[in-house]
């Protein structure tokens, strides 16, 4: 259904100060972090007040118009890509930390607010907000709950989900839901876990409390080398089998390693095949039995260098390769498209081999730096967007390795969402009978379903379609038409 | 009706005869903490016959179980294996199921400090109203595919259909513990865990009973030992925690009506009201109350009845909710299950 600007934009400028319509300026929120998928919005508002949101809400519910909500937009999987007749309501004003409470560790924060101003807001207090996405300076707490993100230490502590005390929703109809509370746990179905992942699809996310931890007393990062990818995936198995929990276990690869030590120059040995950066935290007195327990788990397993850094500077600088590695990766091509998937950690050494060939098949470069700890893979598959043809391969290899993790027992997205971008995937993932269950959910909470439309959960017809599609490879017709 | 199922076939069988013969399914685990529904004839599904772990890779941390394995054999296999459940589940028979625990979502001690089972579920196997099997999540630590229905499941007390296998994140077993118990007032034990919350301490259980707070340290050797000295008081055997968790304390086992209030630790506590106080005063156990606690406590929480006598008043299991939840309860109970045939008023009335 084509949509009325002028006369919607009317009736949201009585009910929120900022409302958006002119193509110029429409045009900044035209993608999220996945670049390659571009909408211009209908309608852009930026609501200061939950009395806003709702009023918003409800409006688009009684016309039926499709509400799309973005945070800071570093998504990586077009889970905010805007909806051409619909509005996108951007929750940039909803900035502040409204309260800390240093008894409960808890802190009552605004969804606006960034996930790294969380932790530098408590510092002081020598506390911290766990879950770390790579864009944590950027990306905000109401994006990181419907991604339910991850990042380098939830090997340790958690995943979104395990670091938020309670949310305020406020539903498609304008209602407002509060799931969670100040205690342990809550009466009823656990929607709090449900609300986490749902990328904008079951409610909009207007407050969050999240837990606060204390900072561990002692930290040490340990770096080591090897000479083979299927080494340093063996160590990283054998560093849990020892009953050892780091605070985060990464590895990168060769072409990773080399383009990270060629952009900040970390100290990275170039000649080593893999590398992995192991951060182990605790008090004092159990660190340095750690570290040593660690090194010779990594050195029986063929490490040829290690280094240990506990100062401060010193593990700064250890972080700072794998940290500043995607873009280290990005001088490398024009262009990268990164890949999102988990696989149980026994398969790493074989499904990293796999990618490699497939690298080669493609001819197509491709980098790997990733949460190894978790058995979750960042692939950066290197192309240059101004070449139709390199497009296409680039999407396919991307495809080709998430159906490898469906197939080694994983899952095509472990942090970054489904969005518009694994969608297909998504129908190899699951049955019909699953997906339509989801889509039931969804009807529970939105039963008009105007939040984030065709995000997430395929339609059984598109997967119908996909089905027939992945039979024909390479001879798909109207290629370049969007399909839901 | 009683049915011990052993198949997935059978149990589809059991599915369409209840909906051929407009019944409803009670889903049993070991049956050690029953839970009254709405009285609707229906057939009972024993999942203890469904055993056997399906899937268990030390190194991956993982393990994948069939809902009626029981849970004091799942415990063994960790054990052997220098692995635990995540935050020390109770069981309350050795009947006890791993699929009846992650139906009722109850964590022990260790939540507040390590987590809620809810925290280490990773993936469950649903049978669906259709008779059919369904997977969500998986085996993997990291999963944002579809909606998060397998930590859904996780507390429905089987409202949104029988659970047939689960994956969990089983952790490594602390290389030592150890807990003291120290004579203080409860405002001073409320100091001394927020004390010990409020750094990186090892502490790992607490509670106050008896005028009396206990403590568990988990960790390395040299903190641990370092803990324990710091706190002074006297040393306690771990195995008090179990006693705990699993409801075998002398005052508990003689308790006939035993409520339980689920609130705000920094929640004014009172000892004459509440005899045990665990999870840093965040769960408090009030002992045959001669009056429903939900009228008579102003305070803030919320109430479970976990044991009921048939002597004493009447009143429902679970905290009432607002009439928003109980919409949004009913709309995705309905998701799942359209016919009501999956535990009907088990959690609440009609649902």
């Amino acid at each position: 259904m084509a949509l009325d600007k002028p006369s919607l934009a009317a009736k949201l400028k009585v009910l929120c100060a900022e409302v958006i319509s002119d193509e110029a300026r429409l045009s900044v929120y035209e993608s999220d972090g996945l670049t390659a998928k571009r909408q211009l919005p209908g309608i852009v508002v930026l609501p200061e007040t939950i009395d806003e949101v709702r009023s918003i809400a409800r409006l688009c519910h009684e016309q039926e118009v499709p509400l799309v909500v973005r945070g800071a937009g570093t998504g990586l999987s077009g889970g905010a890509m805007p909806h051409s007749e619909g509005v996108l309501m951007v929750m940039a004003k909803f900035n502040r930390i409204l309260e800390v409470d240093q008894s409960s560790l808890t802190a009552v924060v605004q969804p606006g607010v960034t996930n790294l101003n969380i932790s530098e807001a408590v510092s002081d207090l020598g506390l911290y907000y766990a879950p770390d996405p790579s864009s944590q300076i950027a990306c905000t707490i109401g994006g990181n709950v419907a991604e339910n993100s991850g990042g380098v230490h939830c090997l340790k502590y958690g995943l979104t989900v395990h670091n938020i005390q309670s949310l305020k929703i406020v539903l498609a109809d304008g209602e407002i839901l509060r799931v969670g509370g100040q205690s342990f746990d809550s009466p009823g179905l656990d929607f709090l876990s449900l609300l986490h992942g749902s990328e904008g699809m079951l409610g909009v996310v207007v407050e969050v409390t999240v837990k606060l931890l204390p900072k561990p007393p002692a930290v040490a990062v340990l770096m080591a080398a090897f000479s083979s990818i299927e080494d340093a995936a063996n160590a990283v198995s054998a560093v849990i089998a020892a009953g050892i929990l780091p605070a985060g276990l990464e590895m990168m690869d060769k072409l990773a390693i080399e383009a990270a030590e060629a952009f900040v120059g970390a100290g990275y040995p170039t000649g080593a095949k893999a590398l992995l950066l192991c951060e182990l935290d605790g008090c004092d007195e159990e660190l340095s039995t750690l570290v040593d327990e660690v090194r010779g788990v990594l050195k029986k397993h063929g490490a040829f260098e290690i280094s240990v850094a506990t100062e401060e500077s010193e593990r700064l600088r250890l972080w700072q390769g794998r940290k500043a590695a995607f873009p280290a990766v990005g001088r490398l091509a024009p262009d990268y498209y990164c890949m999102d998937g988990t696989i149980p950690r026994r398969e790493l050494a074989s499904m990293l081999n796999r990618i490699s060939e497939m690298s080669a098949e493609y001819n197509l470069q491709v980098a790997n730096v990733f949460h190894a700890g978790d058995g979750n893979l960042h692939p950066l598959i290197l192309y240059d967007a101004n070449d139709d043809d390199q497009v296409r391969r680039a999407e396919k290899f991307g495809s080709d390795i998430l159906l490898l993790c469906i197939e080694k027992g994983g899952t095509i997205t472990g942090e970054h969402g489904v969005g518009v971008e694994k969608i297909n995937e998504m129908c190899v993932q699951f049955s019909d009978k699953e997906l339509a269950l989801f889509h039931r959910i969804k009807k529970a909470f939105d039963e008009k379903g105007i939040l984030n439309p065709g995000k997430g959960i395929p339609t059984l017809s598109r997967c119908a379609e996909f089905g027939a599609m992945h039979v024909h490879v390479g001879d798909e017709k109207f290629g370049d038409l969007e399909r839901y | 009706m009683t049915n011990l199922v052993t198949s997935v076939d059978q149990f589809a069988e059991l599915v369409r005869t209840a909906i051929a013969s407009n019944q409803a399914l009670t889903i049993c685990g070991g049956g050690t903490r029953p839970f009254p529904g709405d009285s609707k004839a229906s057939i009972e599904l024993h999942m203890s016959g469904y055993a056997g772990v399906v899937d268990y890779r030390p190194e991956e941390l993982v393990v994948r179980a069939r809902s009626g394995t029981r849970l004091t054999d799942l415990k063994t296999l960790l054990g052997a294996e220098g692995q635990m459940l995540v935050s020390d589940p109770p069981v309350h028979g050795k009947t006890s199921t791993i699929g009846g625990l992650i139906a009722t979502g109850v964590s022990g001690s260790r939540r507040p400090y390590a987590g809620a089972i809810r925290d280490a579920v990773l993936g469950v196997s649903l049978l669906l109203q259709d008779a059919t099997q369904a997977e969500f999540g998986g085996q993997v630590m990291k999963n944002v595919a579809g909606y998060d229905v397998s930590r859904l499941v996780c507390g429905s007390f089987g409202m949104l259909g029988p659970i047939l296998d689960v994956s969990l994140k089983v952790a490594p077993k602390p290389e030592m513990e150890a807990s003291v118990s120290l004579e203080c007032s409860p405002m001073r034990a409320k100091e001394i865990i927020e004390k010990l919350t409020r750094r990186v301490s090892g502490i790992s259980a607490s509670c106050y009973l008896e005028g009396q707070l206990r403590l568990r340290f988990s960790g390395s050797e040299t903190a641990v030992t370092k803990e324990i000295s710091g706190q002074g008081g006297e040393s306690i055997g771990n195995g008090f925690w179990a006693e705990l968790d699993n409801q075998t304390l002398a005052s508990l086992v003689a308790t006939k009506d035993l409520w339980r209030l689920s609130t705000d630790p920094s929640e004014p506590f009172s000892e004459e009201r509440f005899p045990i106080a665990d999870w840093g005063f965040g769960q408090r156990w009030l002992l045959d109350p001669e009056v429903n606690p939900r009228d008579s406590y102003g305070g803030v929480g919320h109430w479970t009845r976990v044991r009921r006598s048939e002597a004493a008043f009447s009143a429902e299991t679970f905290h009432p909710l607002s009439p928003l939840q109980m919409r949004l309860m009913r709309r995705v109970k309905s998701a799942f299950d359209s016919e009501g045939l999956f535990n009907p008023g088990c959690m609440y009335p009609g649902l």
